[in-house]
C-alpha cells in the first residue's frame, strides 16, 4: 500500500486518506507535546517513545473512526 | 450439495442491551456451504445499530484490565519499553484474536461452547474449560470491583477505616488498603456489587448501553484530567521515563513479550467467551473488521492514558518501583491529595467501579448465554444459579485473616494473595491456552480462508487474502512463544502448600467442571 494509493489510489474510497491526514496530525501533536516533555526533564528516547505511543494509539484509532464515519450507510 | 435451512423457531431470547437488539429477519433462509451439516437455527435477535455493539464491547473491554492490571504489571515489569512491546503484540496477536471471536460468534451465532461445537465435537469441552476459567476471573475481578466500591465509599465521607486515627484513603494510602484488606468491609463490597450485576442481569440492561455512552467519554475525560495533572507534578518527569523510556535489554525481556500477550488478552475480554456472546447477536452481515480493530484501540487508549495519569502521580507520591498487586489502589488516592479531592476519589472510583460492572455483566452474560443455549433454561434460572455460584466463588478473596510469610517477608492476608495467585494461573495460562486452542480449531480446522471470507464479507474495508496467514500461523506461533515464556518463567513462586495447590485446584476445577458440562445431555 503506497502513499499515492492511500491518497489517489483504491484506498481512497475507504475513507484511507482523510484517516491518514488525522494520523499526521497527531503525530504532530504527540511531537510538540514530546518537545515539551524534553523541556521537563524527560528522557530524549522516552519523550521520543511517546510520540510514537501516542501515533499508535491515537492516531491509528482516530484513523479507523474517521474510516467507520466515512464508510456509514449515507 | 447445498442444504437449506429454515428459521421457524420464533423463541425470543433476552440478550445483553435487549433495548437496541430486534429480531432482524422473522422468516430467514439460511444457505449453507456443502461441508457444513444442517443447522436449525432459532431467530436471534441483532443489534439495532452498529455503534450499538462496539459500545457494548468497549464496555466489555474496558474494565479494571486498564485502571487496575495495567499500572500493576507494567510496574513489575519495570516500564520502560512495554507500551511498544504491547503495541505490536496487539497487532499481531491480540486484533486478530478478537476478529476470529466476532467471526465465531456471528457464523455460528451461539455462545463459545456452542458455536465451537459446531466445528468440533470437542470444541464444547473448549468451550466449558473456558467459561469455566472465566467464572474463576469474574468470581475474583468482582472482589476488585468491590476494592473501588470501597475506596468510593470512604472518599466521599472522608473516613478513616480504623478508628479516628486510623490511615484514610487521602493521608495514608498504603495503611489504607492493608487494613481495607484485613476488615470484612470487602466482603460487603462484593456483596454491593453482586446485587447491583445481579440485578442488571435479571431485569436486562436496559439504559447500559446509553450508560456506557455517556459514562465512558465522561471517564475518559476525568483519565486525561489526572493524565495533565501528573504531568504538571514536578517529579512528571521520572514517571514518564519509568513508564515510556525503552531500555535496549528490557526489549530482550521475555516476560515482557508474554505478559503482553496475556495482559492483551485479558483487557480485551478475548478467551473468556465475552466477544463471541456478544457477536452473536450480530446481523447476518454485520461489520466486523473495523469493529475489531476500533474497539481493541479504543480500550489500548485509555490504558495508555490511565499509564500516563498513574506514574506521574505515583511518581510524585513516591510510590514508583513499588509494583504489586495493590499497586493500582495505593497509586490512584495519592494523586488525589488536592483541593476538592474526596470528590474527584469519589467520582473516579465510582468510574471504576461502573468500569468494572459493565466488563463483569459480559462475563456473566458469556455464560449465562452458553447455559441458555445449551440448556434451555429461562433466563431468570440462568442468571440466579450463576449469579449465587460466582458470588459464592468470590468469597475466599474477600477472607481478612493473615497467614504468615513462608519466606519470612511479613504477614499477608488471606484474599488478596488468593487473588494473586489465582490471577496468575488464570491470565497467564488459562486465558492463553483457550485463546490457543480456539485460534487452531478456527484457522486449521474450520479454516482461515472463512475466517478472512466471513471477515470481508461485510468489512468497512477488505483484508488482504495472506492475512488468512495471520490467523492460521503467525498469531498461533505468537501465542505458542508467549506460553513458552510463560512456562519458563515458572509458576507463581512456589513458598507455601497453597502456591504448590493453587495450580491444581485450577486446573482440577476448570478440567471437571468443563468436562460435566460438555457430557451433561443438552438441548442445542
Amino acid at each position: 500500500m503506497g502513499l499515492m494509493d492511500i491518497f489517489f489510489g483504491p484506498y481512497e474510497r475507504f475513507g484511507m486518506r482523510g484517516g491518514f491526514i488525522i494520523l499526521i496530525l497527531v503525530a504532530i501533536v504527540g511531537g510538540i507535546f514530546a518537545a515539551w516533555m524534553w523541556t521537563i526533564g524527560t528522557q530524549p528516547l522516552a519523550a521520543v517513545s511517546f510520540m510514537l505511543d501516542l501515533t499508535l494509539t491515537y492516531g491509528v484509532l482516530f484513523m479507523f473512526l474517521y474510516i467507520m464515519w466515512y464508510r456509514r450507510p449515507k | 450439495m447445498i442444504q437449506m435451512a429454515e428459521k421457524t423457531d420464533q423463541k425470543r431470547l433476552i440478550s445483553p442491551y435487549h433495548h437496541d437488539i430486534q429480531f432482524s429477519h422473522p422468516r430467514e433462509v439460511i444457505v449453507m456451504g456443502e461441508e457444513t451439516s444442517v443447522e436449525l437455527e432459532v431467530a436471534r435477535e441483532t443489534w439495532v445499530t452498529r455503534m450499538g455493539f462496539v459500545f457494548a464491547v468497549w464496555g466489555s473491554m474496558t474494565g479494571l484490565g486498564n485502571v487496575w492490571n495495567w499500572p500493576f504489571k507494567v510496574s513489575v515489569l519495570g516500564g520502560g519499553p512495554f507500551v511498544l512491546i504491547y503495541l505490536i503484540m496487539l497487532l499481531l496477536v491480540g486484533i486478530p484474536v478478537v476478529l476470529t471471536e466476532f467471526v465465531l460468534g456471528s457464523t455460528f451465532r451461539r455462545g463459545f461452547p456452542g458455536a465451537l461445537k459446531r466445528i468440533h465435537p470437542l470444541g464444547e469441552f473448549l468451550g466449558w474449560f473456558c467459561l469455566v476459567n472465566t467464572a474463576i476471573l469474574t468470581a475474583f475481578y468482582t472482589v476488585l470491583i468491590g476494592y473501588a466500591a470501597v475506596y468510593a465509599g470512604y472518599a466521599i465521607t472522608g473516613l478513616p477505616l480504623d478508628g479516628v486515627m486510623g490511615p484514610s484513603t487521602f493521608t495514608d494510602q498504603p495503611g489504607f488498603f492493608v487494613n481495607m484488606l484485613m476488615s470484612p468491609i470487602v466482603l460487603v463490597g462484593l456483596i454491593v456489587v453482586w446485587l447491583v450485576v445481579f440485578i442488571i442481569d435479571y431485569f436486562g440492561t436496559r439504559g447500559i448501553e446509553r450508560s456506557v455512552m455517556i459514562l465512558f467519554p465522561l471517564m475518559w475525560i476525568i483519565i486525561i484530567f489526572m493524565a495533565f495533572w501528573g504531568l504538571a507534578q514536578p517529579n512528571a518527569y521520572q514517571g514518564l521515563d519509568f513508564y515510556l523510556n525503552p531500555d535496549v535489554e528490557q526489549f530482550l525481556n521475555p516476560n515482557m513479550w508474554s505478559t503482553a500477550v496475556s495482559l492483551s488478552f485479558f483487557k480485551l475480554s478475548a478467551g473468556m467467551g465475552a466477544l463471541t456472546a456478544y457477536a452473536s447477536y450480530l446481523p447476518r452481515r454485520g461489520e466486523l473488521t473495523n469493529s475489531a480493530v476500533t474497539t481493541s484501540l479504543l480500550d489500548t487508549t485509555f490504558a495508555f492514558t490511565a499509564g500516563m495519569a498513574v506514574f506521574t502521580i505515583a511518581a510524585t507520591a513516591g510510590f514508583l518501583g513499588g509494583g504489586g498487586v495493590g499497586f493500582a489502589f495505593v497509586a490512584w488516592p495519592g494523586g488525589m491529595v488536592i483541593p476538592g479531592g474526596n470528590i474527584l476519589g469519589f467520582v473516579f472510583f465510582l468510574m471504576m467501579v461502573f468500569l468494572g460492572v459493565t466488563s463483569a455483566i459480559s462475563l456473566v452474560e458469556a455464560i449465562v448465554t452458553a447455559v441458555m443455549d445449551k440448556f434451555g433454561w429461562p433466563r431468570s434460572k440462568a442468571v440466579i444459579v450463576i449469579t449465587l455460584i460466582l458470588f459464592l466463588g468470590g468469597v475466599p478473596f474477600t477472607l481478612w485473616m493473615e497467614l504468615p510469610d513462608p519466606m519470612g517477608a511479613g504477614d499477608v492476608v488471606w484474599g488478596l494473595y488468593l487473588l494473586d495467585i489465582f490471577d496468575y494461573y488464570v491470565e497467564n495460562f488459562g486465558l492463553v491456552l483457550v485463546t490457543l486452542f480456539m485460534m487452531i480449531i478456527m484457522a486449521w480446522v474450520w479454516g482461515g480462508a472463512k475466517i478472512l471470507d466471513a471477515a470481508n464479507e461485510a468489512g468497512d474495508f477488505k483484508l488482504p487474502s495472506w492475512y488468512k496467514w495471520v490467523v492460521k500461523v503467525i498469531s498461533p506461533v505468537g501465542i505458542i512463544i508467549a506460553l513458552a515464556f510463560i512456562i519458563i518463567n515458572g509458576f507463581y513462586a512456589v513458598g507455601s502448600i497453597m502456591e504448590f495447590t493453587a495450580p491444581l485446584i485450577w486446573i482440577a476445577i476448570c478440567i471437571v467442571f468443563a468436562a460435566i458440562l460438555w457430557r451433561m445431555k443438552g438441548v442445542d
